[in-house]
C-alpha cells in the first residue's frame, strides 16, 4: 500500500494540568519505511513540541517506545506505518500503567513487580564457576527462548488479568522468574517459586495468550507461567526441590 | 467467624496450587461423567422421547445413582471454585468469608441434590 499522508490521532493528557484526556489529530507526510516512532517524532519536531513520549535505541532493543497503536501494544520503532494497512492511525499510551504525560507511561508498577521475583541469578555456593548447561539440553533450549525479554511492557499492557487485578505480577515478571527457576544452578529457586506461587502470582493467569500475541520478541510468557504452575504443584508434593 | 484450616484461607501457596490442580482434575472427571450421562441418554437409550418413567427407572439402579452424585459433586466443585477464582481475579479482599459462604452454599446444594436423587430409590 502506498500512502502520501496519514491521519494520526494522538492521545494527549497531562495529569497535572488537564481535567481529562483528549485526542489531537495531525496529518503527517509518509516517507519510505516510516515507523510509528518517526511519526511521533515528526509531530514533535514540526507540529507540536509539547508532545511527550519515550524512546531510546530505535532498533527494538531497549523496549522504551512501547505504545498502544491501532488497538494493540507495539514498539513504535518496530511498527512500520505501511504494516498497519490504513491511513488512519490512533496512538495511545500503554494500558495498565499510570500516565506521566501524553504517550509516556510510568513503568514503576511494572518494575516493582519485576523486583518481587528477584530477577537476578544467584549461584549455588557449592558450584565452581564456570558451570555450564549444555546448549542442546532441553532445559537450556526452553530457557533460551524466554531470555530475550526487553521489558518493554507490551505484554503487561495487553494482559486483561493485570487490567482487572492490579496486584497480579504480570507476564514479563513471571516469564523472567521462570528462566531463573528452570536453571538448576540457581540457589534461590524455591524462594522464587514461593514468590510466584502466591495468590497474585501465576494463579491469576488464565491462558488468554494476549501477552504472546503482542510480544515484539515473539516470546510466549503463558508457556513459562504454565511451567511455573506445574512446578508450584510439584513443590507442594515435594517433587520439586 | 468460622475457623478454617490455615491452608484454606487467604494467601496460602497450598490453597492456590490445590484449587488450580483440583479445578483441572474435576474438569477431567466431569468430562467422563458427563460423557457417560450423554451416552446413557442419547446412545444407550433408544426411545425417541426421554420420559419421566425411564429417568425414574434409570435412577433406581445404584451405578446411575453413583454417577449422578459424582456429576453433582464435580459440577458443584468446579462451578464454585471457578466463581471463587473469578472473584479473586477481580480483587476480592474478604477471602475467608467468601470461602466460608461458598462452602456452605455448595454443601447445601449438594445436600439438596443428593436428597432429590435418593428419592427415586426410596
Amino acid at each position: 500500500m502506498s500512502l502520501q499522508e496519514i491521519n494520526v490521532k494522538i492521545f494527549r493528557y497531562d495529569p497535572e494540568a488537564d481535567v481529562e484526556p483528549r485526542f489531537d489529530s495531525f496529518t503527517v507526510p509518509v516517507i519510505k519505511n516510516m515507523a510509528i516512532l518517526d511519526v511521533v517524532m515528526y509531530v514533535q519536531n514540526y507540529v507540536d513540541k509539547t508532545l511527550a513520549f519515550r524512546c531510546s535505541c530505535r532498533i527494538g532493543m531497549c523496549g522504551s517506545c512501547a505504545m498502544y497503536i491501532n488497538g494493540r501494544p507495539r514498539l513504535a520503532c518496530r511498527t512500520q506505518v505501511s504494516s498497519l494497512g490504513t491511513p488512519d492511525i490512533t496512538i495511545m499510551p500503554l494500558p495498565n500503567l499510570p500516565i506521566i504525560r501524553d504517550l509516556a507511561t510510568d513503568m514503576e508498577p511494572f518494575f516493582e513487580k519485576w523486583k518481587k521475583i528477584k530477577p537476578f541469578y544467584v549461584g549455588k555456593s557449592e558450584l565452581k564457576d564456570p558451570v555450564a548447561i549444555r546448549p542442546d539440553s532441553g532445559e537450556r533450549e526452553f530457557i533460551d527462548q524466554m531470555l530475550d525479554c526487553i521489558t518493554c511492557g507490551c505484554c503487561y499492557g495487553a494482559c486483561s488479568m493485570v487490567a482487572t487485578n492490579e496486584e497480579y505480577l504480570g507476564p514479563a515478571a513471571l516469564n523472567r522468574a521462570y528462566t531463573l527457576i528452570a536453571d538448576k544452578r540457581d540457589a534461590i529457586r524455591v524462594e522464587r517459586l514461593k514468590a510466584v506461587g502466591r495468590s497474585y502470582g501465576v494463579w491469576r493467569c488464565h491462558d488468554q495468550f494476549n501477552c504472546a500475541e503482542v510480544c515484539p520478541k515473539k516470546l510466549v510468557p503463558t508457556k513459562s507461567i504454565q511451567q511455573l504452575k506445574k512446578r508450584c504443584v510439584l513443590q507442594k508434593f515435594g517433587v520439586f526441590k | 467467624m468460622l475457623n478454617f484450616p490455615r491452608i484454606l484461607t487467604g494467601e496460602g501457596v497450598l490453597l492456590n496450587a490445590m484449587t488450580w490442580l483440583l479445578q483441572r482434575i474435576s474438569a477431567a472427571l466431569l468430562l467422563v461423567v458427563l460423557g457417560i450421562h450423554i451416552w446413557a441418554l442419547y446412545v444407550f437409550n433408544t426411545s425417541e422421547v426421554i420420559s419421566f418413567s425411564e429417568a425414574r427407572a434409570r435412577l433406581s439402579s445404584a451405578p446411575y445413582v453413583l454417577l449422578y452424585v459424582l456429576l453433582l459433586f464435580f459440577g458443584l466443585f468446579h462451578a464454585f471454585n471457578g466463581v471463587y477464582t473469578v472473584m479473586v481475579d477481580m480483587g476480592l479482599k474478604t477471602r475467608k468469608t467468601t470461602i466460608g459462604i461458598l462452602i456452605i452454599l455448595g454443601t447445601a446444594l449438594f445436600g439438596i441434590g443428593v436428597y432429590s436423587i435418593i428419592q427415586f430409590i426410596m
